[in-house]
């Protein structure tokens, strides 16, 4: 068994003040190290993580989840994490099912655990949501060739190695696609795991509109031809 | 010539002149000159259309001087088009990578690294 401090649980947050403080605390800080990308909050994000005992990386100027995620495996990688986990700052994630995405890599059966909510289960999921994302699963079958049943879910484990592996360029939503892509290139063994997804009125304001989707595709069509 | 002309060709006289004078200590390298001949074959093609470009649409294929430009316009703006927002997004990547190298040199822990610039709640 791993030390547990070898165990890297990774947040981006941008603007979540209000919901950081019970994300964290929700996590066992002796089983993880945390370390939270404040991304250019203008709000009190940093000092919340801050307090709360966690490593704090702080963005100068706002970049997008996706840099921020990369930047927060970047340093997991750097300070020798075995296992690196990402996980959403805004409470949609239930740190209990963390376990869970780790079994697989702890006996060798994977080299990033995928989160999936269609597998696992959600609560109070807008209908719009659940088209989108179903839509985003048949993008992502035809673009990327991978069969998974979510595909832009945070909530993720990796190995190490599998996380310096991994070349992403997408700054903004459209990194969830990338990682997607990085894995069929990599080759990597992959797995989905059934998480929970919970929404609430807080998170489905701050998050990305369903129309959005149509932005992530483009970005991560374009950003594909600028390798 | 019509009203145009005149305006267009002295227009671009002008800027012709005016980039010789911010080139003229390296008057022939090879990129001077390309850009000077793009001007001065401007120039002499809204002056003369007939003489100089409908050659090339005739050789072409395409029945008239307006329809070639036309075409080259078009495939200009979309080569530039895509050139510049490779540039963009090379650029934003570059910010991106600066902006991470900045973040993890500055990390904190409130035990492990403190930082100085936020102060502790201890409640």
């Amino acid at each position: 068994m791993t030390h547990p401090s070898a165990i890297y649980v990774v947040i981006p947050a941008y603007k979540e003040a209000a919901r950081l403080g019970l994300t964290l605390a929700s996590l066992d800080k002796n089983l993880y190290t945390v370390v939270v990308v404040d991304d250019g909050s203008p709000d009190a994000t940093r000092a919340i993580a801050y307090n709360a005992g966690v490593w704090v990386i702080r963005h100068p100027i706002n970049r997008g989840q996706g840099a921020a995620l990369k930047t927060g495996i970047d340093f997991a990688v750097a300070q020798g994490a075995d296992y690196i986990v990402t996980f959403d700052a805004d409470g949609q994630h239930d740190a209990r099912e963390i376990p869970a995405l780790l079994q697989p890599l702890l006996e060798g059966r994977a080299d990033i655990v995928l989160g999936s909510r269609f597998i696992g289960k959600t609560i109070n999921m807008p209908w719009s949501r659940y088209l989108t994302l179903k839509l985003a699963v048949l993008f992502t079958r035809i673009v990327s060739q991978i069969h998974v049943s979510d595909t832009h879910n945070g909530f993720r484990a990796m190995t190490r190695d599998a996380a310096a592996a991994l070349v992403l360029h997408q700054d903004r939503m459209a990194h969830a696609s990338e990682i997607l892509d990085e894995i069929q290139r990599l080759k990597l063994r992959y797995l989905e795991v059934p998480v929970t997804i919970r929404y609430s009125q807080d998170t489905m304001e701050k998050g990305q509109s369903s129309l959005a989707a149509v932005r992530i595709a483009w970005q991560f069509l374009i950003g594909r031809l600028f390798k | 010539m019509n009203a145009f002309q005149y305006l267009a060709s002295t227009l671009l006289f002008l800027i012709l002149a005016y980039d010789l004078y911010r080139s003229r200590q390296r008057l022939l390298r090879g990129f001077v000159l390309l850009r000077v001949s793009v001007w001065l074959y401007a120039i002499a093609a809204i002056c003369a259309p007939l003489t100089f470009v409908q050659p090339f649409a005739t050789f072409l294929g395409i029945a008239r001087a307006a329809d070639l430009v036309t075409y080259l316009f078009a495939l200009l703006f979309i080569a530039s088009s895509f050139y510049f927002y490779g540039r963009c997004l090379r650029l934003e990547r570059d910010i991106t990578a600066l902006t991470r190298s900045i973040a993890i040199s500055q990390a904190s822990h409130r035990f492990h690294r403190p930082d100085p610039d936020i102060g502790n709640d201890h409640h």
